[in-house]
């Protein structure tokens, strides 16, 4: 009994060993590996090798296939990967080989991004805008724009056009808008409305400095005073113009007049025609 | 002495199920806000700024780029030997963790291990709004781990342009230029 489980132990013993592997020799040896270099070869003991390549971002499993003695190592052709420096990495039974190698594969134009700071102008300020550009290759590369350099900064004056625009990258973050700023001037006209017995109070058309309608939903406020009382009435813009309504009976000999911020139209009165 | 070999016989198959069972509970992910990133916090580099942009950062914003940086390059050097991308997913713009995630074969272990010893970083241009950079990192010493027990020295440009989404600042794109071997 002692002696089958000695030499039991002495088997167990003997199988964890594994033999000493060997380190193998790079056939073809290169710095900058291109795809028409075409393969890598390495001579190899036999086993059951697999095969890694540190690229600059990440490890990928490399396409390869160990035929007599020799390890062959097909180029990443369809995988992207941070260009660099690289490691092609040999693995045997938990023994791993490193080989230098440099990944720099044709990476094409990329994607230009368009980054737009600030990204609303109003007439109101300035109407500067800061643009900076790169471009995004393949496997998340910075890839050189038309004029050599990486990376691109300018100021661009902007027109007084309000709108949205897209910017020279289709990305959302590119578009940019302008918008109008305060009204310029509050012209205001009264009409009297005979059956209804009612005043009403139009102030328009509102534009800003530079003759853009002012935005939708600009709030303007009137401010009605008659015999010592004062009604103030808030009203949002729309299309450029603002109306309020007044009865005749409550409001006939009124004074009114209308602000957005610190524009202030002329004030009139609430007079029947 | 059978029944006794029976009575093992179950315990063993109890304790499998039992841990079976432990094995499979899930893990909740805590939100943002409560995350803590070891990997960042135990990152070790020396990073260095300098400001040559036409916008410049206030020092705050400063502070919290190079705690970024520091972050990032963490992240970066993890994934290089594990290919774990998960852990780092807040340190990239979806654009690069998709690049890094296409034909994902899962984790793999690397050989060699990367380390980022010091970083001379320049910022180009500072976006007025805050929320964008670019910068090149002009004498980044980089040391590679090889397996051998041997290890590389280089030292490299890198340029990356970096957006601040979310709560942090995030790699969008990177290039390195001219990595070379750092002779002592």
């Amino acid at each position: 009994m002692k002696k089958t489980l000695s030499l039991l132990m002495m088997v167990w013993f003997f199988s964890c060993q594994s033999p000493e592997v060997n380190q193998p020799t790079w056939i073809n040896p290169i710095q900058e590996w291109r795809e028409s270099d075409g393969i890598l070869k390495f001579k190899v003991q036999p086993g059951d090798w697999s095969v890694l390549i540190q690229t600059s971002s990440q490890p990928i499993l490399a396409d390869y296939q160990v035929e007599e003695g020799e390890l062959r190592i097909a180029y990443p052709k369809n995988r992207s990967f941070v260009v660099g420096q690289a490691y092609i990495v040999l693995e045997l039974e938990e023994k791993s080989f490193a080989f230098p190698v440099i990944l720099n594969p044709e990476l094409g134009n990329g994607k230009l991004e368009d980054i737009r700071s600030p990204k609303t102008l109003n007439t109101d300020s300035s109407l500067v805008q800061q643009q900076m550009r790169y471009s995004f290759g393949k496997g998340g590369n910075l890839v050189p724009l038309e004029s050599g350099e990486l990376f691109e900064e300018r100021y661009i004056s902007q027109s007084d056009k309000v709108g949205t625009f897209a910017g020279e990258s289709d990305t959302q973050l590119s578009s940019f808008y302008i918008t109008a700023g305060t009204p310029e001037s509050i012209p205001m006209t009264i009409q009297f409305d005979e059956i209804q017995n009612e005043f009403t109070v139009l102030a328009g058309p509102l534009r800003d400095a530079f003759q853009n309608q002012i935005s939708n939903g600009t709030l303007l406020t009137f401010t009605i005073r008659n015999s010592g009382k004062t009604w103030i009435i808030e009203e949002v813009a729309r299309e450029g113009f603002v109306r309020v309504r007044c009865s005749a009976e409550r409001f006939e000999g009124a004074s009114v007049h209308a602000n957005v911020a610190q524009v202030f139209s002329e004030t009139l009165i609430l007079k029947k025609p | 002495m059978t029944r006794y070999i029976f009575i093992s016989f179950f315990v063993l198959v109890g304790i499998l199920l039992f841990s079976l069972a432990s094995l499979q509970k899930v893990k909740p992910e805590p939100p943002y806000f409560l995350r803590f990133d070891e990997r960042a916090f135990n990152h070790q580099t020396q990073m260095n700024l300098r400001v040559e942009s036409s916008v410049e950062p206030t020092d705050d914003q400063l502070r919290t780029l190079e705690k970024d940086l520091v972050a990032i390059w963490a992240h970066l050097n993890y994934i290089y030997e594990s290919n774990d991308l998960k852990p780092g997913k807040d340190r990239f713009t979806e654009r690069f963790y998709q690049s890094l995630s296409e034909a994902y074969p899962g984790q793999l272990s690397g050989a060699v291990k990367r380390q980022d010893i010091s970083h001379l970083v320049i910022i180009k241009n500072w976006s007025r709004d805050g929320l964008a950079c670019q910068l090149i990192d002009s004498s980044a010493v980089i040391q590679y781990h090889l397996p051998s027990g041997d290890s590389i020295q280089t030292q490299a440009s890198i340029a990356m342009a970096l957006y601040f989404q979310g709560d942090n600042w995030r790699l969008d794109a990177l290039k390195i230029i001219n990595e070379k071997p750092l002779n002592p």
